[in-house]
């Protein structure tokens, strides 16, 4: 998050002993603006965490994922879905601990049956008392173990919990009559509150080259996902490549836990939101989620797949990002209309205005912008063989991120390159031998200041990014 | 304007009021005062003199927000040899005269009663011309001069209101007795480091715009800019004569903008901020001092990491402890560092400090024009650590635009001196007062009475006042202003 947040204070009652006073630039105006800053954060443009999925006959991981452990937010939620081969197969959900070991948070060896890891949508687990490494980071991957194999999806992964922070506040109405200072103080509070929602990591979205080999089918090359907020355009920019007739790359919305056999099913009927049934040099697609039916606080994902005919070969497909972003016409019922200098005599209906602004970026589903306080792991990238492409294969992996944060956490092996949208600069970051690599984005001339603005971190020859996301601080 | 204890103000104002004055010392600095007025030849004109001002005519307006001392001057008989101090058996040999705690005080006679009201008090620093074994001997004291010299050290204090970092700085030099107004603004990060503790108390003061000084109790005070907001005029004189006020028209405060300049801090990631330059040694069983001087101040410490050993190569490194075992200070760290090992000398080869070091960002200024004069005359706020974000910026250049605004360009705003007026020991600087002369245009003017001089003897009690004239600096009533909890939504003005 771009660091802007303005120092508030509070209030107190006026005697002639505190000769306390509101004023505007000593502290009405940096109301404003924070309120502004939280709003901007709520509909923060930014990339999805990637889904990833896994068949094995033996053992694999099907999703590993990063986050900075904070003891605020000690809770871990996970969920995926998986169907084992009768036999020894059993799925285990793991974290990295201090002594370098993986260590099992939860196993689930029922075969033969699809369900849910562990047996609910959702698996929740306290992670504050796991011994970490000294970095910080919380690092945990989902395996298939045994001979048996099976098939595994990761649906999503976060840390929430709200340990030690502010409480939100009962915000009062407000009418042109007199209220003690702690009504005013409590709008304060709410933005504080607001701030640290705004505190989470910033993940890039993993695009790449893709396709498939699985004749006379539709096979998914890439799934995102997200939780609805205020944002609510999704923009996919694909190029397509030997698309032949009767081939089609499609693209669908779906509730993140999505199955095709036992549902839940896609929206829209089922019928993709993109169609792309030729070759494509490369466009951007703008989806307006409001008309797909997506509400607030519910999980989404956006799937990338590709028809094949029966035949060698078949469409390949450049996904070149995958982001939220505001739509054009976006709402923000009570924007500020006015400001109050010195002089200026602000009414009720000011106050409320602003009260309800910071009210509509309560983290809830009844709210216009929430602002989720949830730090989303993230994914790392799935292995990228670099060899011919096929079902199971993919190529050009990137992070794309869209640049807010100071601290671009990855970790690498061999090295890997920090690349500007339009390729037109580029840095080369060291070999962090596998472990996370902080670097500090204010010693990137071109990067650093340069909010706002969409970069890759990207692998390079023999040399391989693993993660890619941003941190605040 | 302070408690009248009994009629005062009337007799302030009256003809053939009969003045009392009374000083007195406490020569056990135990809070225990012993009157020494029979040691005044109060029959002397300005026998007993003082001075408190909030702002130095010498400076102008420009100089808000840092007050000079209070100070005071007392002649006294010391035929019999109380104030010697090299003569045996007299309380000045005893007790020493240098930052002996004098005050002095003021009124009228009620009736049959007296009533004083303190005017000055301090501690004696000066002694000056007169031998102390002369018949008379003058003494000069400050207030707050007890508390000049005090130092202090502390950890980085984030967030605070400007009122809470001074108060936290009075704690830390001792001063006990405080009445601190609300500091409007926030200072985001603010610590001292073995520095005057009243210099950074006047830093503070003057990055909102505010007000430190040493009230007439020696009590410390802080006002901060919105002070005259519902007050009304304590007293109203109306001068007579063409020599009962004078004004002055002080072209050094006339400018045409304001510029006050800010650095924004920013806390960094963890990093080492201190290591030891070269091998500490301790002997087996005992202790060294060491100062480690941080490069950068700390927001917060994180930790230390000692590695210590004998001359042979033994880890020693468990056997070294630190006291205190963390910072007391976000830029240094006097610590004591023990070696427990019974026999062997300890040799540390690292004593690595690291927390988050507070970085300063780049500059950035906001200027105001204050259509004070034609020509370009830049007045510029800076180098005041305690500047640091944009809102402090911008309020202390609104704040000082208006007040250097005057009533029209090449005008300055008009400072007056009502010499001479029948004593009032009840006024403090910042009352607002009245004043009405119709050759000059004033009629129940408002002013603010930046300070004062007093004289009491020769059967008489007179002070000078000093006044800048306090039109224009509100456009609006001041008691419209905001007040939570007292005024109305829809109804009260925001402040500045």
């Amino acid at each position: 998050m771009i660091d802007r947040w303005a120092p508030m204070r509070l209030l107190t009652d006026y005697t002639p002993a505190n000769n306390d006073v509101m004023g505007w630039i000593s502290w009405l105006k940096w109301l404003y603006a924070n309120a502004d800053w939280a709003y901007g954060a709520a509909h923060a443009n930014g990339g999805l965490q990637l889904q990833s999925w896994a068949e094995t006959q033996n053992t694999i991981e099907v999703w590993r994922g990063d986050v900075k452990f904070r003891s605020e937010h000690p809770t871990l939620v996970f969920s995926g879905r998986q169907f084992l081969n009768a036999g020894d197969g059993y799925t285990a959900l793991e974290y990295y601990g201090a002594d370098g070991a993986w260590h099992t948070i939860e196993t689930d060896a029922t075969r033969g049956s699809l369900r849910f890891f562990g047996g609910t949508t959702e698996r929740t687990y306290n992670a504050s008392g796991w011994a970490l490494p000294s970095h910080g980071v919380l690092e945990v991957r989902w395996m298939i173990y045994g001979t048996s194999g099976g098939w595994a999806q990761m649906y999503r992964a976060y840390m929430t919990g709200w340990v030690g922070l502010t409480t939100w506040p009962t915000l009062p109405t407000f009418s042109n009559t007199v209220h003690p200072a702690s009504d005013f103080n409590k709008l304060v509070t709410a933005l504080e509150y607001l701030r640290e929602c705004a505190k989470r990591p910033n993940l890039g979205s993993e695009t790449f080259v893709g396709t498939h080999t699985q004749d006379g089918s539709y096979e998914p090359i890439g799934r995102w996902c997200w939780r609805q907020g205020g944002a609510k355009r999704l923009y996919v920019w694909l190029a397509v490549t030997d698309c032949q007739p009767g081939e089609h790359v499609y693209v669908f919305l779906e509730p993140d836990t999505y199955h095709p056999d036992t549902g839940p099913g896609r929206l829209n009927g089922g019928l993709p939101v993109v169609d792309i049934s030729g070759d494509n040099p490369g466009q951007g697609f703008n989806i307006d989620l409001t008309s797909y039916g997506c509400t607030v606080g519910q999980r989404y994902a956006v799937e990338v797949g590709i028809l094949k005919n029966i035949r060698l070969g078949g469409p390949v497909v450049t996904v070149g990002a995958v982001t939220l972003g505001d739509l054009g016409g976006v709402t923000r019922t009570y924007a500020p209309l006015a400001e109050y200098p010195y002089g200026s005599q602000p009414d009720a209906a000011a106050f409320n205005r602003l009260k309800n602004d910071i009210d509509q970026m309560y983290p809830a589903a009844d709210r216009e912008s929430p602002l989720w306080y949830e730090h989303p792991l993230a994914s790392w990238r799935t292995p990228d063989t670099m060899g011919p492409l096929d079902r199971f294969h993919w190529r050009d992996k990137r992070y794309r991120i869209r640049h807010r944060g100071r601290f671009l956490e990855v970790r690498t092996r061999g090295g890997a390159k920090i690349v500007s949208a339009d390729r037109t600069n580029e840095t080369t970051i060291a070999d962090s031998k596998g472990d996370p690599l902080t670097v500090d984005t204010e010693s990137i001339p071109w990067l650093g200041s340069a909010f706002g603005q969409d970069y890759t971190v990207e692998s390079y020859g023999t040399n391989e990014v693993l993660v890619a996301y941003e941190e605040y601080e | 304007m302070r408690a009248d204890p009994g009629n005062v103000l009337n007799n302030a104002f009256a003809a053939g009021a009969v003045p009392v004055g009374k000083v007195e010392v406490d020569w056990a600095r135990n809070g225990s005062w012993t009157d020494i007025s029979a040691y005044v030849d109060v029959s002397e004109p300005g026998a007993i003199t003082w001075q408190c001002m909030v702002l130095d005519p010498n400076q102008g307006l420009t100089g808000w927000g840092q007050a000079p001392m209070a100070q005071a001057s007392v002649t006294l008989d010391n035929r019999d040899n109380t104030f010697s101090e090299s003569v045996s058996g007299s309380p000045a040999y005893q007790y020493g005269l240098y930052g002996l705690p004098i005050r002095i005080s003021a009124g009228y006679m009620d009736g049959a009663t007296p009533r004083y009201v303190p005017v000055c008090t301090g501690t004696v620093v000066d002694r000056p011309a007169d031998s102390e074994r002369d018949r008379t001997l003058t003494l000069a004291s400050r207030s707050g001069a007890r508390f000049r010299r005090r130092k202090a050290t502390t950890v980085m204090h984030r967030g605070n209101q400007t009122s809470t970092w001074i108060a936290r700085l009075a704690m830390e030099a001792g001063i006990t007795d405080t009445a601190l107004e609300t500091g409007l603004l926030i200072i985001p990060y603010a610590h001292i480091n073995d520095e005057y503790v009243l210099d950074e108390m006047a830093r503070a003061a003057a990055s909102e715009g505010g007000m430190v000084w040493f009230d007439a109790e020696e009590k410390l005070r802080f006002a901060n800019a919105a002070h005259w907001v519902a007050r009304s005029p304590v007293v109203t004189y109306t001068p007579e004569r063409m020599y009962d006020i004078q004004t002055q028209a002080r072209w050094t405060n006339l400018y045409s903008r304001v510029t006050v300049t800010y650095q924004p801090r920013r806390s960094e990631r963890d990093t080492v901020v201190y290591s030891v330059g070269e091998n500490l040694s301790v002997p087996p069983g005992g202790s060294v001092e060491h100062v480690a001087e941080f490069r950068w101040p700390l927001d917060t410490w994180t930790g230390v990491e000692i590695v210590a050993a004998s001359a042979g190569g033994e880890d020693l490194s468990g056997y070294i402890s630190l006291d205190p075992a963390s910072p007391v200070g976000a830029k240094r760290w006097a610590m004591t560092i023990t070696n427990t090992h019974p026999t062997q000398r300890a040799y540390i080869s690292k004593l690595d400090v690291y927390g988050k070091p507070l970085s300063g960002r780049p500059s950035a200024s906001i200027s105001r024009e204050t259509a004070g004069a034609d020509e370009e005359r830049e007045w510029e706020v800076g180098d005041n650590w305690n500047l640091q974000t944009p809102a402090q910026a911008e309020y202390v250049a609104e704040l000082l635009s208006r007040l250097l605004r005057g009533s029209a360009p090449n005008r300055p705003r008009p400072l007056y001196v009502l010499p001479n007026v029948q004593g009032n020991p009840l006024l403090e600087p910042l009352d607002v007062l009245a004043v009405t002369y119709a050759p000059l245009g004033l009629s129940a003017a408002e002013m603010i009475l930046l300070g004062y001089s007093g004289r009491f003897g020769g059967g008489a009690y007179d002070m000078d006042l000093y006044l800048a004239d306090a039109a224009g600096i509100y456009a609006f009533d001041r008691a419209g202003f905001f007040r939570p909890g007292v005024s109305a939504l829809g109804t009260g003005r925001m402040w500045i």
